[in-house]
């Protein structure tokens, strides 16, 4: 569908809605997977199965990022492929592939978060609107003129907006500063959550009930 | 025998709830024999084996597995153990073979899973999805799940549960042999006649504290009446009578009692069932 909507699109609005198509799906769409997955295999009762094996905590937690990323690629694939065959944007692959497993390590660190403290995969979702509306406040304060237009960095803690000013800056132009800090502050978020606090919590949510 | 698991002054508490589930107990199991750990639900057996199989930790005490601290074992703990749990465990939109190759994969130790699949009459089948599967079917694969990489211990929950009679013996005959390897089996169930036919040792857990450690035999003689009882035909119709069963040999009255038409003769020994409502008491399942 992606693709079919920046093939209909013209050059100027793919070029806008190439970056937004990604992190839907590096982001958003990583998180509800998981969360999805997470559950059906609680329910299934096959995590509690597999933590009885000589697999470890690491390599389960290693192989859910995997496939989050393998996924977020693959969609980086068409997505920034369909935009450069029929519009002719190109982007350098490599950074772009980069900036999406970032965005992928730190969305997921997060959306785990919500998977873990939630019972299930409905008051997940509900915790995880919550937290987009809280994230997207200052984007709308500066909108509205609340604050001022200088504080709109504080919208880059929202990991979809700092994700999407990723993919942005290259496509078009964005502050270097807010580059760096929306690349170091995704990659800190998936290098803390994940080891200090997914790693400790999963064992004992996956095998509750 | 060798003590295969020893566990010393046993604590633990859930972080959520307010009292331990596991209140201080110590106990033996020896290799080589099947172990009952009964009780009635909530009473801490699941607990007690979560913890056995590394899947609990931030307990207080001590268990000891084949003489070292449970703790210090990493994941090749693992190859060494098949865990059963009490509800099936498997990927529905997988076939049997499917599932069984997966987590076959996980180990180094592999067993000829399709001679398994054939016992306990599932390999025709084999190629159909789980999730199509029935409940019993679904137990018989997860005792086969359990087994899948030949271990020398196995942890089962209510493992004939939900099966008919023919395949929970196919069950037990399979357990039996197990055991018969010389290897350990740690078995939690609410069926009593599983218990009897299976079990060497069995102890009872209520409210996270355990009775004392006895065969299902030792348990029936401690509860069970020593009498006998003895229905007889005579001139005046059918006749009851109980006889002690000290010095039975010499009890004239008795000895003069069989010589008419018994219909009837019985020890007075206790079910388990009867033992299992005595000795967790009140606690409702």
């Amino acid at each position: 569908m992606w693709i079919a909507i920046i093939v209909l699109s013209d050059a100027e609005t793919a070029r806008g809605l190439v970056p937004i198509l990604m992190v839907t799906d590096a982001g958003m769409m990583a998180i509800l997977l998981l969360g999805a997955s997470f559950y059906y295999e609680k329910q299934e009762g096959t995590i509690k199965s597999l933590l009885v094996s000589p697999t470890g905590l690491g390599q389960l937690l290693i192989a859910k990022i995997a496939s989050a990323i393998t996924s977020g690629l693959l969609s980086m694939v068409l997505v920034a492929g369909a935009a450069w065959i029929f519009h002719g944007i190109s982007v350098n692959f490599l950074i772009l592939a980069f900036y999406v497993i970032i965005i992928v390590g730190g969305n997921t660190a997060i959306g785990y978060l919500f998977i873990l403290g939630s019972k299930d995969f409905m008051g997940m979702l509900v915790k995880f609107a919550g937290a987009m509306l809280l994230f997207y406040a200052p984007v709308l304060l500066v909108a509205l003129k609340i604050i001022p237009e200088e504080y709109d960095f504080l919208a880059l803690l929202s990991p979809v907006s700092s994700g999407s000013l990723l993919i942005e800056s290259l496509y078009t132009t964005a502050s270097s500063g807010k580059v760096i800090f929306s690349a170091i502050y995704l990659a800190a978020i998936a290098v803390i959550v994940y080891p200090f606090v997914i790693y400790k919590k999963y064992q004992k949510v996956a095998i509750e009930g | 025998m060798n003590k295969i698991f020893e566990i010393k002054n046993l604590v633990f508490k859930y972080p959520s709830m307010k009292e331990p589930t596991i209140k201080n107990i110590s106990f033996v199991i020896k290799e080589g024999q099947i172990f009952g750990l009964l009780g009635p639900s909530g009473a801490g057996k699941s607990t007690t084996q979560k913890i056995l199989t590394k899947l609990l930790t931030g307990y207080s005490g001590e268990i000891l597995y084949k003489g070292m601290n449970l703790l210090e074992y990493g994941k090749p703990f693992y190859e060494n153990i098949g865990v059963g749990f009490e509800m099936p465990v498997h990927f529905n939109k997988l076939t049997a073979m499917e599932n069984l190759a997966y987590f076959s994969g996980l180990y180094k130790k592999k067993i000829d899973y399709e001679k398994l699949l054939t016992i306990v009459g599932l390999y025709d089948a084999r190629n159909q999805m789980v999730g199509e599967y029935s409940k019993g079917m679904k137990v018989r694969l997860n005792f086969v799940r359990a087994m899948i990489n030949d271990p020398d211990i196995l942890f089962l929950d209510e493992p004939t549960n939900g099966l008919d009679p023919k395949n929970a013996k196919i069950i037990k005959d399979l357990i039996l042999d197990f055991k018969h390897q010389g290897k350990t089996v740690i078995i939690t169930t609410h069926l009593m006649g599983d218990v009897e036919q299976l079990c060497d040792d069995v102890v009872f857990m209520t409210d996270g504290t355990l009775s004392e450690i006895a065969t299902p035999r030792e348990w029936k003689l401690k509860y069970g009446k020593k009498e006998v009882a003895v229905e007889y035909v005579n001139a005046s119709g059918l006749i009851k009578k109980v006889y002690p069963l000290d010095n039975l040999g010499d009890n004239q009255e008795f000895l003069d009692v069989i010589k008419h038409p018994v219909e009837t003769i019985h020890s007075g020994e206790t079910s388990l069932d009867d033992i299992f409502i005595r000795v967790t008491g009140d606690h409702n399942e």
